[in-house]
């Protein structure tokens, strides 16, 4: 076989290494925070995040110079891409992860988390899994991205050792993936038997010359597309393969859960769009029914969900689902102008919600409380900053003008009636009217609902069975083992109502965090009154992509 | 030409930010002054505009200023940009004229209550999204107006949000409003697949100066090649007839504006009487190209709007709190309003909708007037003879009254006459049957119009008084803004206080930041049809490049209808009077079932109930419950407790839940693998 002998005379250049020097920068970064963690004393610790952050800076620098001067060639011997599609990716990824480095210190500490060096390392390893898995131009490079992802992020789910929700995460989120990527495996193999290829641009060649003409779709080719759709589907939590995102979510820390459910949707989007959309779009008749359907499941089933959710983050997650499920109206469009619209809404999805974790996070206690409905009653008067920001990226997700979540939307399902799909569209918003409904409810109880007084732990919390809420406050702050500057607020009397609520969180929010937040807040708005740029970026990396 | 429309926009814009990030710490007089005084330059912007509007020929009263371009990317390309032209001239004048009026009046209105910045901010914000909407010159923009009225509306209907109704009332405001948005942006997706572009000038009305052409319409100078079919038309057509209907309160999307009264009064005069209720009037009239060139549609349109007009005036006449009294005589003019543009006289209904500005506001504000007198006592049944007591409040009630009721020579006169003369020669020159019907459908209205207008101001201002003893302070006040205690409102049914000498003695009539924008209002309510006339028809003449002309009515046709329309408010003037006025008015409950189907609006609150929100909980519920809970989520609280305390983590694990969820993806991949199999 020509490819096997290509294969071993293959000598990388110098070129080659050029073509993936954004990867190589955050992997040497993640290598510097492990050993910095060595070096630097205990009380320090946070400056890792500084290390960590500098990495992704620097990788974000180089990947924009790619951009401009960038032979946009793939490296390896064609198995990973640089080309706009895959720098575009990078460059989201690597916003999230700056967001999540600059999160991370303030939560880190409240939470009682003593493995930094640990943390930050595998925070930049997912954000590499991500980045490889982007830019995949290979069946194998796409697999092998996934797994260093998610194995980095199986580990930080269950981060917190303190609290058994986290345990519970990463522990679902390990098995339930495990079993999703062999459906993804499976279908790959199958892939590679019906095509002879891993290489996307062969698998494309040969299912345009052999399939496509015939339409006669051989049985081997169908069940493998069938099996990696799952698998992708497992990846972005489309319905009904979503079960996993909102334990995992609301397990998680925070911070981890605000980079996570933007990195890995930008990483399992483009290498979908990639496989999909491009490499099988020849035969797009033989999965775009399925992917249809998983599209119109995951919008309803998402909104309705997250209409029903009492607890912030757990509505934030299933409102992830539902972003899905927008995501997935511009895969089945398969047009240029719907891939571009995806790299749109990834970009805007990107912004707002990191924002909207983001301040999820700064609110959350050190036992893991202080995210339900009730605890957001009358937030603005208590801390305007974050309800500030928390509206405004409710109101970018809710797809209300001029923020980016509008721009967003108004891409995907433009493109969508364009591409001739209307009925995707017409699902998309109304099930879009039902989307208002959950994000308003929160801004409504930020700024018109009285703080509710003082009352006990909210039953349905995972907190030790039913013991009263003072002795799960003082059980997590002994586990956790750092002191926080934190009183114990939960073990108000109910003597006195009007003394402070269980949603008072008296903690500091960390100066990164308010940068974080900042950042999101702006590029929320900025983007959303000028998308001009976006949209343009987004052009060219469709372009590219499908040449 | 001028276009200083920038700052119609810019000025309350400035004002919302100023106020909303630091009104908080600065005084009440220059919360005041900053509220009113950015809405006052905003009118004077729009006023120049309009003059040298006046002094520009006719052909080109048109300019259209670009800002930025929002999106350029291959075939896609929109500017925002701003346009003054004879339609948004007049629409610029009426939002921030009547606007800056009530802000004024707000001064007086709300002087006690501590939200007071929080007030101003949202009115500011309001105006601001208001002239956005009117001033874009493309369909993009206007929705953003448009979503950014439906949130200025919410956040405002909700002020006092302690109270649990006026929570509710947001909401469904917000949430029928939120339809109407997606109409529009489906709307806008269709008008940008069929014209592939977006802008006003080069799909509805082409620029003769310039050169360029236009795709749709009858006014269109100079037609382009693209003849879009004529359902496709129809579809754009009715679904801006969909966003209209929702902003506007139109049959079957109504529900949100009755309820909206929740709001502190000037807000239901500013947003749901004069100003945001008329954006659906104003997208109809600015489509109007549209609207005439697509089949079909405007039989539609009419038939939504004779229904509203009929429906809501009936109820109108059976509701005891005059503010609601008020928002169903709002919707029956809205119907008025969408008759005529049904009838082709688009520049008809632009016209009610000045003159109902007017006068509609006036009557809020003298509602508001009235409440506040009374301490927060909204229900008729407990008022009556209160026209010593507040003489200005009723002189203004009258004028604002007559002009509703369509009585010669008051501002509503002209305007409805207009309309429903534009209905007659529709009906008399087509010959249609639906068209004498709807004209009569407007008639029969008129009749009611006069019912419940002097109903409203016999129970309020005659007779005896009905109520108990005033409370010593305050209106319908939200808590203090820092609640501390638990709110205690300080409104009417404070008034056990038993004291039985005069129990007016402590009513008081209105003080002068209320009583100058009344006093305007009122002059305005008699005089302001008078640029309408159909004997010198002004405004007319001045929008006809923008909504056409409309069918010209006079001799026996003009008579005729002068005379049924005058006929049939004096008729329900005096039914009114008999009822109400000639004796001690009673609101005693009744048995009629058609009174109690009215009282009970059609049922159609309680249709909706039934049918879609309940349903949509019931679903939302099952979901949760038997689907997240226990099905998938194995009931994760419940095993999650378990967890916790046994610290068995791994092992519930294993033999719990996840299990499930595994089984769900399974199913899932089976699913897809047995839909290939069947596929071959």
């Amino acid at each position: 076989m020509i490819l096997a002998s290509s294969v071993f005379d293959f000598t990388p250049t110098a070129q080659d290494w050029l073509r993936i020097l954004p990867e190589l920068i955050v992997l040497g970064a993640a290598l510097l925070v492990l050993l910095a963690d060595l070096a630097i004393p205990a009380k320090g610790r946070g400056w890792l995040a500084l290390v960590g952050l500098l990495g992704v800076v620097a990788a974000a620098v180089v990947t924009a110079g790619m951009w401009i001067s960038g032979d946009g060639l793939t490296a390896f011997n064609g198995m990973i891409a640089s080309d706009k599609a895959a720098l575009f990716a990078d460059l989201v990824i690597l916003f999230a992860a700056a967001l999540g480095l600059l999160f991370s210190p303030g939560y880190v500490e409240r939470q009682g988390i003593r493995q930094h060096g640990e943390y930050y390392t595998l925070l930049l390893l997912a954000a590499l899994g991500m980045m490889l898995m982007a830019s995949a131009a290979s069946l194998l490079i796409v697999f092998a991205g996934l797994e260093v992802l998610s194995l980095a992020l199986y580990i930080l789910s269950a981060f917190i050792v303190a609290r058994p929700r986290s345990q519970e995460a990463g522990m679902k989120y390990f098995i339930l993936s495990s079993f999703a990527s062999a459906f993804l495996l499976y279908g790959m193999a199958l892939t590679y038997g019906a095509t002879g290829a891993t290489a996307l641009t062969a698998i494309h060649d040969f299912v345009a010359r052999h399939a496509a003409p015939t339409g006669d779709f051989r049985p081997l080719l169908l069940a493998g597309l069938g099996l990696m759709a799952v698998g992708f589907c497992f990846k972005v939590s489309a319905v009904p393969f979503q079960a996993w995102t909102p334990d995992v979510y609301v397990g998680a820390p925070t911070s981890i859960t605000a980079f996570m459910s933007v990195g890995t949707k930008v990483a399992a989007f483009v290498a979908l769009a990639r496989v999909f959309m491009v490499a099988l779009g020849p035969v797009a008749a033989a999965w775009s029914p399925v992917l249809w359907a998983v599209a119109v499941l995951t919008m309803i089933g998402g909104n309705l969900y997250a209409v029903t959710q009492r607890d912030v983050k757990r509505m934030l997650a299933y409102s992830s689902v539902a972003n899905a499920g927008y995501m997935l109206v511009a895969v089945v469009t398969g047009t240029q102008q719907a891939l571009a619209a995806l790299l749109i809404y990834l970009a805007a999805y990107a912004t707002m919600n990191l924002g909207a974790f983001g301040v999820v996070l700064a609110l959350e206690r050190s036992d893991g409380l202080g995210t339900v409905l009730e605890d957001f009653n009358g937030l603005a008067r208590r801390r305007r900053g974050l309800a500030a920001v928390l509206a405004v990226c409710l109101l970018a997700l809710a797809g209300i003008p001029p923020t980016v979540g509008f721009a967003g939307k108004f891409a995907v399902f433009y493109a969508a009636i364009a591409g001739g799909r209307l009925e995707l569209a017409i699902i998309g918003v109304l099930t879009s009217v039902l989307g208002m409904f959950y994000y308003l409810r929160v801004i409504w109880a930020m700024y018109f609902v009285e703080p509710q007084p003082a009352r006990p732990a909210p039953a349905f919390v995972v907190a030790p069975a039913a013991p009263p809420a003072s002795a799960s406050a003082a059980a997590s702050s002994s586990t956790g083992g750092v002191a926080v500057a934190e009183p114990r607020i939960a073990t108000t009397v109910r003597a006195d109502p009007a003394a402070v609520s269980v949603a008072e969180t008296p903690h500091v929010v960390y100066p990164g965090t308010w940068l974080a937040l900042a950042l999101a807040l702006i590029a929320t708005i900025a983007l959303g009154i000028l998308p001009g740029a976006l949209v343009d970026l987004a052009t060219q990396a469709a372009q590219s992509l499908l040449r | 030409m001028l276009n200083l429309t920038v700052f119609t926009l810019a000025l309350p814009l400035a004002g919302f930010l100023i106020l909303g990030l630091f009104g908080r710490r600065l005084p009440r007089a220059l919360i005041a002054w900053i509220g009113c005084g950015t809405i006052l330059l905003a009118f004077a912007a729009a006023a120049a505009d309009f003059i040298s509007m006046l002094g520009t020929a006719q052909t080109s009263r048109v300019a259209d200023t670009t800002f930025f371009n929002w999106v350029a990317s291959g075939s896609l390309r929109i500017d925002f940009g701003l346009l003054s032209d004879p339609l948004s001239a007049i629409m610029l004048l009426v939002v921030t004229g009547v606007g800056f009026l009530i802000h004024v009046y707000s001064i007086g209105y709300m002087a006690d209550d501590p939200g007071y910045w929080r007030f101003f901010s949202f009115l500011n914000f309001f105006v601001f999204a208001m002239a956005l909407l009117v001033a874009a010159d493309n369909f993009l923009f206007l929705l953003a107006g448009w979503a950014g009225v439906g949130l200025a509306s919410f956040l405002l209907i909700g002020f006092w949000y302690t109270r649990p109704s006026a929570v509710a009332a947001a909401t469904k405001a917000f949430v029928v409003n939120v339809i109407g948005d997606f109409g529009l942006l489906l709307a806008i997706f269709l008008l940008f697949k069929t014209f592939g572009t977006l802008g006003y000038e080069a799909i509805l009305y082409g620029n003769p100066a310039s050169g360029h052409s236009c795709i749709a319409g009858p006014f269109c100078p100079a037609p382009l090649a693209i003849h879009p079919a004529g359902a496709t038309l129809t579809a754009i057509a009715l679904l801006l007839f969909v966003a209209a209907a929702a902003k506007s309160a139109q049959l079957p999307l109504h529900v949100w504006l009755p309820d909206a009264m929740e709001g502190p009064t000037p807000v239901s005069a500013l947003i749901h009487a004069a100003t945001m209720v008329t954006a659906g009037v104003y997208l109809v009239a600015r489509a109007a190209p549209l609207f005439t060139a697509a089949p079909g549609v405007l039989p539609i349109v009419g038939g939504v709007a004779g229904g509203t007009a009929l429906f809501a005036a009936t109820i109108a006449c059976v509701q005891t709190d005059i503010k609601r009294v008020l928002a169903y005589s709002t919707m029956s003019q809205l119907g008025y309003m969408f008759m005529g543009e049904a009838a082709s006289g688009f520049s008809t209904g632009i016209f009610h909708l000045t003159t109902h500005a007017y006068f509609k506001a006036l009557l809020f504000m003298s509602a508001g007037a009235v409440i506040h007198a009374l301490a927060g006592e909204q229900d008729m049944r407990k008022m009556g003879g209160l026209r010593r007591k507040l003489p200005t409040t009723f002189w203004c009630f009258v004028a604002g009254g007559l002009a509703l009721a369509a009585i010669f020579p008051f501002a509503g006169f002209w305007s409805k006459d207009a309309i429903l003369g534009a209905i007659l020669e529709r009906a008399s020159t087509t010959g249609i049957g639906g068209w004498y019907v709807l004209y009569a459908v407007g008639i029969l209205t008129a009749g009611l119009t006069g019912f419940y207008t002097f109903r409203l101001i016999f129970g309020v201002f005659l007779g005896q008084y009905r109520g108990g003893e005033i409370a010593p302070h305050g209106a319908e006040h939200g808590p203090p803004e820092p609640a501390a205690a638990p709110a205690s409102r300080p409104n009417g049914r404070g008034r056990e206080v038993a004291s039985r000498r005069d129990p007016l003695a402590r009513v008081h009539d209105v003080g002068a930041a209320m009583r100058w924008p009344m006093l305007i209002l009122a002059v305005l309510a008699v005089i302001g049809g008078f640029y309408g006339t159909p004997f010198s028809n002004w405004l007319g003449d001045f929008l006809a490049p923008i909504a056409g002309t409309s069918p010209d009515v006079s001799g026996g046709t003009l008579a005729l209808n002068i005379a049924l329309g005058l006929a049939a408010a004096i008729l329900g003037i005096a039914l009114a009077w008999l009822r109400y006025g000639a004796r001690q008015a009673s609101f005693a409950p009744t048995r009629n079932p058609i009174v109690v189907f009215f009282e009970n609006r059609y049922y159609v609150d309680a249709l909706y109930d039934h049918v879609i929100v309940r349903p949509l909980l019931w679903a939302g519920r099952l979901l949760r419950r038997d689907l997240e809970g226990v099905a998938l989520d194995g009931g994760t609280r419940g095993v999650g407790g378990v967890v916790g305390w046994s610290s068995g983590v791994l092992r519930a694990l294993q033999t719990g839940y996840a299990r499930n969820y595994a089984l769900a993806i399974f199913l899932g991949a089976t699913l897809i693998v047995v839909y290939y199999v069947m596929q071959r």
